[in-house]
């Protein structure tokens, strides 16, 4: 076995997933090489290392958001090579037959359009504000990850301004750190919103946590028209964490370049 | 009990809750020397490793999302972790210096 060989059965060991016979090909293998020795001793007080860190002081960010959503895009492209396969089992190839076939199509929805109950459009926003009030509820479920599952939904979701207020209150008051960033996250989408904008910079005020610090000052100068002094205000803060206080130097100059101000220093 | 009889318990907490516990205090700065190496990486190299080691991601798992090879994924958290402990080193290096 060469030495590059033993890095996927020391990754695997690491997350306590290898097989007892390649634990005994990584033990022959490292019987002979002192480096790999040296190297594997290296990463598992590394990996170990990591695990000193409690979950409020790791930066989740937004993966746990892009995760699910890398997962259910994995998902959908696969379920689309089905109904790709379906689709194409029965739609014409020639330009003019499908032409028909879509307007045949389109008379049998006006068709049976018409003849559904004028009610219909009630029954359908009644059952859109009945889903509506899930979300929410789900947002104010006592268990963090109903509340995550809550954000996640208001995410794919047309958002009702009691929605907004529901995931600026997650921001500023939820005590678990990963619904206050992912809630961060799914404003991201309205922050033509100046509720949206004013919410988050008044959560930037009083947050303490670098991680979520770093969060909205992302999300705040990304909108259109920046709450830059909101975020300046948190440079003068003295317990500031020095990472972020660099990043956030960093992004304030990167907003507004030219008239780059003296920073106050804490 | 008496009033009096309270005093030493709870002198003897307050001694506890001030006095510096060595071990304790060398974790803690270990943890945030940790923290910040981590906030220091590259963000695709942490996601990796964040995914790996604190949601309990299987490499499988990513791999699918990452579209990319379960080898492929491996060889990215190992480079993560190489990489984390030469910014762990680095600045634990200047702490001490």
């Amino acid at each position: 076995m060469t030495c590059e060989e033993t890095t996927p059965l020391l990754m695997d060991r690491l997350q306590g997933d290898l097989s007892p016979a390649g634990e005994e090909q990584l033990a022959a293998h490292l019987a002979t090489c002192p480096a790999c020795r040296a190297e594997v001793e290296a990463m598992t007080e590394t990996w170990n290392s990591l695990g000193s860190l409690d979950d409020e002081h790791v930066p989740h960010e937004r993966l746990r958001a892009r995760f699910h959503a890398g997962l259910a895009a994995y998902e959908a492209r696969e379920s689309r090579h089905w109904t790709e396969r379906v689709f194409a089992s029965w739609w014409p190839q020639q330009p003019v037959l499908q032409m028909g076939l879509a307007a045949a199509l389109a008379l049998v929805g006006v068709l049976v359009g018409q003849q559904l109950p004028s009610s219909s459009d009630n029954e359908i926003a009644e059952l859109r504000s009945e889903v509506r009030a899930v979300g929410i509820a789900l947002l104010d479920h006592q268990s963090a990850s109903e509340r995550l599952l809550g954000v996640k939904w208001a995410q794919g979701t047309a958002q009702a301004p009691e929605v907004i207020d529901a995931l600026l209150e997650r921001v500023q008051y939820d005590t678990n750190l990963s619904v206050r960033l992912a809630a961060v996250d799914a404003l991201r989408a309205d922050l033509d919103n100046p509720n949206v904008v004013a919410g988050l910079a008044m959560a930037l005020e009083r947050q303490e946590s670098p991680l979520l610090q770093v969060a909205l000052t992302d999300a705040l100068l990304a909108a259109d028209q920046p709450p830059i002094d909101a975020v300046r205000a948190v440079l003068g803060r003295t317990e500031l964490d020095p990472t972020v206080r660099e990043y956030l130097q960093m992004a304030l100059s990167e907003v507004e370049p030219e008239t780059a101000p003296a920073i106050p220093e804490a | 009990m008496t009033c009096e009889d309270t005093t030493p318990p709870l002198m003897d907490r307050l001694q506890a809750d001030l006095s510096p516990v060595g071990e304790e205090q060398h974790d803690e700065r270990q943890s945030e020397l940790v923290r910040q190496a981590l906030l220091r990486l590259p963000a695709e190299r942490r996601e990796v490793l964040v995914l790996s080691r604190y949601e309990y991601k299987s490499y499988d798992e990513i791999a699918r999302v990452l579209d990319c090879s379960v080898g492929a994924v491996k060889v990215r958290v190992h480079r993560a972790m190489k990489q984390l402990r030469e910014i762990y080193l680095d600045m634990a290096g200047e702490v001490s210096a």
